[in-house]
């Protein structure tokens, strides 16, 4: 039994209640909390990149984008609270980059499958065997003008039927709950759960504009450089994909869809409880330094000492080894070949940003196993890690 | 023989001077050393002022170590009037009498040889309506001005062009010259004049521009919008916070939550997140502030348990006055400064 989704549209109650679904929408909820979820979409992403040559076969990709969408959407039939999230004028974007990125995606390794299987048969690249050569006009020109008539299309009717929200005046004694950026700044955002302010609204930032203005530079692979492939610069596109859609898209679609009042995770289909009672206790890292036993319940027990760098000397150490032993000790252990090919200076910048990188997914996890706050805690120099 | 003496009727400066002051020492009635130039005064083209100073004129002309002051002297009868007054000057003049230059002055038609040389030169007429058409130079300028006798006197030299049809026979060139230099002067101080004036009026008007703008730019400093509340503000009576608990009727006009702790302190806490500068919300379910821009947790005393929220919210100076609780925002408190033990952090209930 389906509904009309122009129902939807139109306001009425078209939900199908199935009972016998509501075992999995808990399943779901209870699986969705980042310190789940997101093993499983880093394992997901794995998977995708050594399997690439076998899921991107046009017949495979064509069912899981189908499978994908039916789920996607067709859950929009049976939950009111995914149904509220995604019909949102505001969300709708966020489809849009998830079917984007997915296709995207499915476009360069199929180019990248089938590159990679020629050279290994030692047979030369798809592009070189055909003339792809066209003309600027008509073809060219002819494609842009259908392009531009079509997103013109598109924007004016999307702007028509989903008109942009108008909220309250702005009260600053009643910020709305969540108060959530613009959707693109929601990885942003959501990094800033997990640090101080400055290091992850300023220090981050500048470090991802740097990182990719770097690239380039020490990026020093000839290979791959106008057309596609993957067996050919494995660590560049596995590096690069996992800081863009781990980092980045999965944490938007976080923040936009997951992140409920007080900033809490809800599953998607669950109701946004805005007096939900959330245990949260946040310890920091000097803390089970000096008192494992306490929180641990074995080792030792000191009080804190007075001294903040002193009491902050953990942190400190391991601040410092994370930053400034751990890219030698690649260089001398796993990365050696790599650092051998770049130089040292171009090593150390692309591993100094790999590190800083790194970080992130290191404080999330570390946060959600051991409820750490901060590496280093000095509130007395507004300093924190 | 009746005796007889010169007297200089004409004097003029040859081209070459090169200014050197020595004229004007020995003659300052007839001579004046300009910036670039020497002149004859514009007096001193008149025979009757010229007479009497023929002595020191001449010692002026022997002094000149150029040789370009030349005079022009006529025979009068009688002795030398200047006798025994300066009897110096008449003898150095004396002895330079045969020295002197006597050029006779061209009467009559005009001399063939410069007539000829005049049409072969091309001069510049300027538009001039009564000087002859464009012609070809056959001759250059130069030739005519190396042709022209140096040491004539320059209304002898006109007389010689008059017939020419270049210049136009009239004012004698020393009258020319008189009213030359009283006419620049008078357009100068008529230029001038009216120079002055427009740039003036343009200082003026930029003056004005800029005073203009410096009045817009005070109105900047000074913009014309509310003020922002005062710091201090009164927050009822110690009975208005019967039990403890965190009171909000502060919250949206003052920014402050009055929190009555259980320890027995009434205290002002600051709604401004330390992470990012949010407004939490008081769950008075879980007994914590929650901030819904990232999460950020504070219990009831403000202190920051979870979430990223760096450091505990800000109290603010809080004190009696009379049976009132007064709170002033523009003191805050810190904990991890250790500064909610100051006695003005909190007042005692």
């Amino acid at each position: 039994m389906f509904s009309n989704p122009f129902l939807l549209a139109a306001g009425r109650d078209p939900f199908v209640e199935l009972p016998q679904l509501e075992g999995v929408k808990q399943f779901v909820n209870n699986w969705s909390p980042p310190e789940f979820s997101l093993p499983f979409i880093v394992l997901l992403f794995i998977v995708l990149l050594l399997t690439y040559k076998k899921w991107t076969k046009p017949v495979i990709a064509l069912t899981l984008l189908v499978v994908f969408v039916v789920v996607y959407f067709g859950a929009m039939l049976v939950d009111y609270n995914y149904y509220e999230i995604l019909k949102k004028a505001d969300n709708v974007p966020i489809t849009i980059m998830l079917l984007g990125c997915g296709i995207f995606l499915w476009t360069a390794f199929r180019q990248a499958a089938r590159n990679d299987v020629r050279l290994e048969a030692g047979k030369p690249l798809v592009d070189e065997e055909r003339d792809d050569k066209v003309l600027v006009w008509p073809d060219l020109v002819y494609t842009e003008l259908i392009c531009l008539v079509l997103a013109s299309a598109v924007l004016v009717i999307w702007a028509v039927v989903l008109p942009a929200p108008l909220e309250s005046p702005a009260n600053p004694a009643g910020p709305p709950n969540p108060s959530k950026a613009p959707w693109y700044f929601l990885g942003l955002q959501e990094m800033l759960v997990y640090f101080d302010p400055w290091m992850a609204g300023v220090i981050l930032p500048v470090m991802i504009i740097t990182g990719l203005i770097a690239m380039p530079y020490f990026d020093t692979n000839p290979k791959g450089n106008g057309y596609y492939t993957f067996r050919e610069r494995p660590f560049a596109i596995s590096v690069w994909l996992f800081g863009f859609l781990i980092l980045w898209v999965v944490l938007i679609v976080f923040g936009v869809f997951l992140r409920g009042p007080n900033w809490n995770f809800f599953g998607p289909f669950a109701y946004w409880d805005a007096n939900m009672q959330v245990p949260l206790t946040n310890v920091m890292m000097s803390d089970y330094f000096w008192n494992p036993k306490d929180l641990l319940g074995f080792g030792w027990s000191y009080a804190l000492p007075k001294n903040p760098f002193i009491r902050e000397i953990s942190g400190i150490v391991f601040t410092a080894a994370w930053v400034f032993i751990l890219p030698p000790l690649l260089a001398r252990t796993v990365m050696r070949k790599m650092c051998m090919q770049l130089g040292t200076f171009r090593f150390y910048v692309m591993a100094f940003h790999l590190v800083i990188m790194a970080m992130l997914p290191l404080k999330m996890a570390l946060r959600w196993l051991l409820t750490l706050k901060y590496f280093i805690y000095l509130p007395e120099y507004n300093l924190n890690l | 023989m009746a005796e007889t003496h010169e007297e200089v009727v004409k004097v003029w400066i040859a081209p070459g001077c090169i200014v050197c002051d020595a004229c004007e020492t020995d003659c300052p009635d007839v001579f004046e050393v300009q910036e670039e130039t020497c002149i004859i005064r514009p007096d001193a083209h008149s025979e009757d002022f010229t007479k009497p100073l023929t002595p020191s004129i001449k010692v002026a002309a022997e002094g000149c170590p150029v040789d370009v002051i030349k005079f022009e002297t006529v025979q009068v009868d009688g002795p030398e009037p200047w006798a025994g007054q300066e009897e110096e000057a008449a003898t150095t003049a004396g002895a330079g009498l045969t020295a002197g230059p006597a050029v006779t002055i061209p009467q009559g038609p005009p001399d063939p040889k410069w007539a000829s040389l005049l049409t072969a030169a091309q001069i510049s007429h300027r538009g001039r309506s009564d000087l002859p058409a464009e012609r070809t130079a056959t001759v250059p300028v130069e030739a005519v001005a190396e042709a022209l006798p140096l040491n004539a006197p320059p209304d002898a030299s006109a007389a010689a062009m008059v017939g020419s049809g270049y210049v136009r026979p009239g004012t004698s060139v020393a009258e020319r010259i008189r009213v030359q230099g009283e006419g620049v002067t008078r357009r100068e101080v008529s230029v001038l004049g009216g120079v002055s004036v427009v740039v003036l009026a343009a200082w003026g008007a930029l003056g004005g521009v800029f005073a203009t703008c410096l009045g817009a730019l005070q109105s900047f400093m000074v913009p014309k919008v509310t003020k922002e509340p005062p710091s201090i503000f009164r927050a009822g009576r110690v009975t208005d916070y019967p039990e403890v608990g965190v009171y909000m009727q502060y919250k949206g006009s003052q920014g402050v939550w009055l929190a009555r702790l259980a320890e027995g302190k009434l205290v002002a806490i600051s709604t401004t997140c330390t992470h990012l500068g949010c407004i939490p919300n008081w769950l008075p379910g879980d007994q914590k502030f929650k901030c819904p821009c990232h999460g950020s947790g504070f219990d009831a005393k403000g202190m920051n348990f979870e979430g990223p929220a760096p450091r505990p919210l800000e109290r603010h100076k809080i004190y009696f006055s009379g049976e009132f609780v007064v709170v002033d925002k523009s003191k805050k408190y810190r904990q991890e400064l250790g500064q909610w033990s100051s006695p003005e952090s909190f007042i005692e209930v």
